[in-house]
């Protein structure tokens, strides 16, 4: 298992520096990001040609590739802020061992791989960190780690939370309908799914805004949802409660425009996966040994057909986080997305190879910790 | 004479479909006594599945539903059980054992688990005694290391393995009644008569009785005491192996057993076939549902439905109105068949 892991790491990696050098080199049919400098007229004679050495942009190509992934995988800075990382690390290790002592063989690496992410989660939150990620063509003068990294949590926040609401609302909706087949009930929640399937999510987006926000406010004077940010402005001064609550107003409707689009998706899947496990040999099976309805469905039905829908999740991650990108647009989200966008407009090589890398890292990993959580859930599923 | 342990009168199991209602099961009665092996024979879509499924109350509504019928297990009626009453009945004191080995456990469950799982539920015993019980049920079914197979998942083991877990599964709770339904068709040949065998001596051990419903005479002739033929739903011969062998009453059952290969006849004959196919279950034909694949049918075949009498010898019983007009022992292939 660890041998596939680590395995599976290494081809990440490839993976992932084929990802950069195929966008880096898209990236080039863009022109010259200082192409349209030449419109500007007050520009002294030689400035843009001294700008292009300097930022190396006069360099075959190869060259200029090989110096940017280089620096991206250099840090500059990578040093505990306090004391810890370090209870972090010791944490973790003494964790390890009990583990190893403990579990059971089958559930070790999903225990211990979860044990190092938290530890890892709470250890850089604790540390200072830095990437010579280059300066922000855009800005001049701005480090594209500062960029970067500031809105990745934004990113991330609006994210998870719509992930959570797909997950925690499309499975249990998916299963109900399952259990009660054919019903209404079954019947409009399939209806809602295509409805919310094909809807585009600028339109969804935009929806929320006018329906939920806007016009609920005009019909009864309640301003209930932000439309736009991440947080108030008034947000440093606020009691903890309200800043959750503040938190709370501005997430929601950038969170269930990206959510519904999956959330209609895993039902959907969830409801297909969980009627075949009802008409399963092994159900009938349960039900002959005298089980009950209730034991019969939550430990001989769940576990079986929560299996295809990790594969399901895994993919989806990607689609989140590209959403996300639209999303963030709509709703002035302070997010990677919306950063990704601008960079785009003005060809910001930097930061656009930052962000490419940062989501393709992302969606690496989570495709890792699927695969991890499918052989925890399925005996049948063997790494070696 | 003792209460049988079971008895199963006019029993009607009907599924609604699009095309019309299925009568899978349509008024069949018969009875079982303690510790006797009743084999139930026909080909498929006959109703032998079926009827332990309702015996066991495991047709689901809305698709299917017993209508009528009684089904009287040590002396009171099952229909008549509330869910949480049929929950001791099922595995504590009928179990049932199916078809397919394969996809009858469930993959995510360690073999361990699902054994322990019966055995708490019905024994009402602690963990460690049903762990101690489920141990002394693997090595009952004959499986080398029961203490490393507690912990192995259903994908690692074969098919043969997988349905002497079953059977150990069936039996750790000592039922009254054990319905194995195909237990071993899927099966290699070689192990089928090894499961046969050691499932037939663990519950003659326990005193148990067991309903054996297969397609396959063979089985039936080596392992049962009684049996009963079934057709198109309904009970259409019924008596002792012997009996039955040795001097078929209904001409399906006579059909059946010149389509088999025999090893104890001394003269050999042309294998014979019964033509046509099963009835289909929604438009019955009129009358005998046999006739039209019949080939001593004449007009009352037609018009009216054979009941179940005595015919043959001593209780042996048939549902044909020329049972006891014909000798089908004596009857010639050759001369019969018409095109």
């Amino acid at each position: 298992m660890f041998a596939y892991i680590i395995r599976r790491l290494v081809y990440g990696a490839v993976t992932l520096i084929a990802l950069s050098f195929i966008v880096f080199m898209m990236l080039q049919a863009a022109g010259s990001p200082l192409d349209r400098l030449y419109l500007n007229n007050l520009l002294e004679d030689g400035f843009i040609e001294e700008v292009t050495r300097l930022w190396g942009l006069d360099q075959p190509l190869l060259v200029q590739y090989w110096k940017w992934l280089t620096n991206y995988v250099q840090p500059l800075d990578f040093s505990p802020q306090n004391i810890i990382p370090w209870i972090v690390l010791g944490i973790v290790a003494v964790a390890i061992a009990a583990i190893w002592r403990f579990a059971e063989p089958r559930f070790r690496p999903a225990w211990i791989l979860g044990v190092v992410f938290v530890g890892a989660m709470v250890a850089l939150r604790n540390m200072n960190i830095e990437f010579d990620w280059g300066i922000s063509f855009n800005s001049g003068s701005t480090l594209v780690w500062d960029e970067v990294f500031s809105r990745a949590g934004a990113t991330f926040r609006l994210g998870f939370t719509a992930l959570g609401i797909a997950l925690i609302v499309g499975i249990p909706l998916g299963i109900y309908q399952a259990l009660r087949q054919y019903s209404f009930f079954d019947q409009l929640g399939t209806f809602s799914a295509f409805v919310a399937f094909s809807t585009p999510i600028f339109v969804i987006g935009v929806a929320l805004q006018t329906y939920v926000a806007f016009r609920f406010e005009e019909w009864t004077g309640v301003k209930l949802f932000f439309v736009a940010g991440m947080t108030g402005d008034n947000y440093a001064q606020l009691s903890f409660i309200d800043q959750m609550g503040d938190i709370f107003r501005h997430l929601t409707l950038p969170a269930i425009s990206i959510a519904l689009i999956s959330l209609a998706g895993y039902s959907r899947f969830q409801r297909a996966s969980m009627l075949e496990v009802m008409r399963s040999d092994y159900l009938r099976t349960a039900k002959a040994k005298g089980l009950s309805r209730r034991t019969i469905i939550v430990k001989h039905a769940l576990r079986n057909a929560l299996i295809p829908i990790v594969t399901l999740v895994s993919i989806d991650i990607a689609f989140i986080i590209g959403g996300a990108i639209i999303t963030e647009s709509i709703f002035g989200w302070p997010g990677l997305g919306r950063k990704y966008i601008e960079a785009l407009g003005v060809v910001d090589f930097p930061v656009i190879m930052a962000i490419v890398l940062v989501i393709g890292i992302g969606i690496v990993i989570m495709n890792i910790v699927a695969d991890i959580l499918y052989g925890v859930l399925d005996p049948r599923v063997r790494y070696d | 004479m003792a209460e049988p342990l079971l008895e199963v009168n006019d029993l009607r199991t009907y599924f609604s479909t699009e095309e019309g209602i299925v009568r899978a099961v349509d008024g069949i009665s018969f009875t079982l006594d303690r510790q006797e092996r009743l084999g139930i024979v026909g080909e498929s879509g006959s109703g032998k599945s079926v009827t332990a499924m309702s015996i066991m109350r495991l047709i689901e509504p809305p698709a299917g539903e017993v209508v009528t019928g009684t089904i009287t297990f040590k002396g009171r009626n099952l229909l008549e059980y509330d869910e949480a009453d049929m929950q001791d009945i099922r595995g504590g004191q009928i179990a049932m054992i199916f078809q397919d080995p394969m996809t009858a456990l469930n993959p995510v469950y360690t073999i361990g688990d699902q054994l322990m799982e019966t055995i708490m539920l019905h024994q009402k015993v602690s963990r460690k005694e049903a762990y101690d019980i489920a141990l002394t049920a693997i090595e009952d079914v004959q499986i080398p290391g029961a203490k490393s197979r507690m912990e192995t998942y259903p994908h690692e083991l074969s098919g043969g393995m997988r349905q002497r877990i079953m059977i150990a599964m069936g039996l750790s709770c000592n039922p009254d009644l054990l319905i194995a339904d195909e237990p071993t068709t899927a099966l290699d040949v070689t192990t089928q008569a090894q499961i046969m065998d050691l499932m037939l001596h663990l519950a003659d051990e326990r005193g148990t009785a067991v309903m054996l419903i297969t397609h396959d005479l063979g089985v039936v002739a080596g392992f049962c005491d009684n049996v009963q033929v079934m057709y198109g739903g309904g009970i259409v011969e019924k008596g002792t192996v012997g009996q039955l062998f040795a001097n078929p009453q209904h001409p399906y059952t006579w059909g059946l057993l010149g389509s088999l290969a025999r090893m104890d006849e001394e003269e050999q004959h042309r294998l014979r076939s019964v033509r046509g196919a099963p009835p289909s279950l929604i438009n019955l034909p009129s009358g005998c549902r046999f006739r039209p694949r019949c080939d001593f049918a004449v007009d009352v075949c037609a018009q009216a439905f054979p009941l179940l009498r005595d015919s043959g010898e001593p209780g042996q019983e048939s549902a044909c109105h020329r049972a006891n007009e014909l000798d089908l022992k004596s009857i010639v292939q050759e001369e019969e068949v018409t095109a």
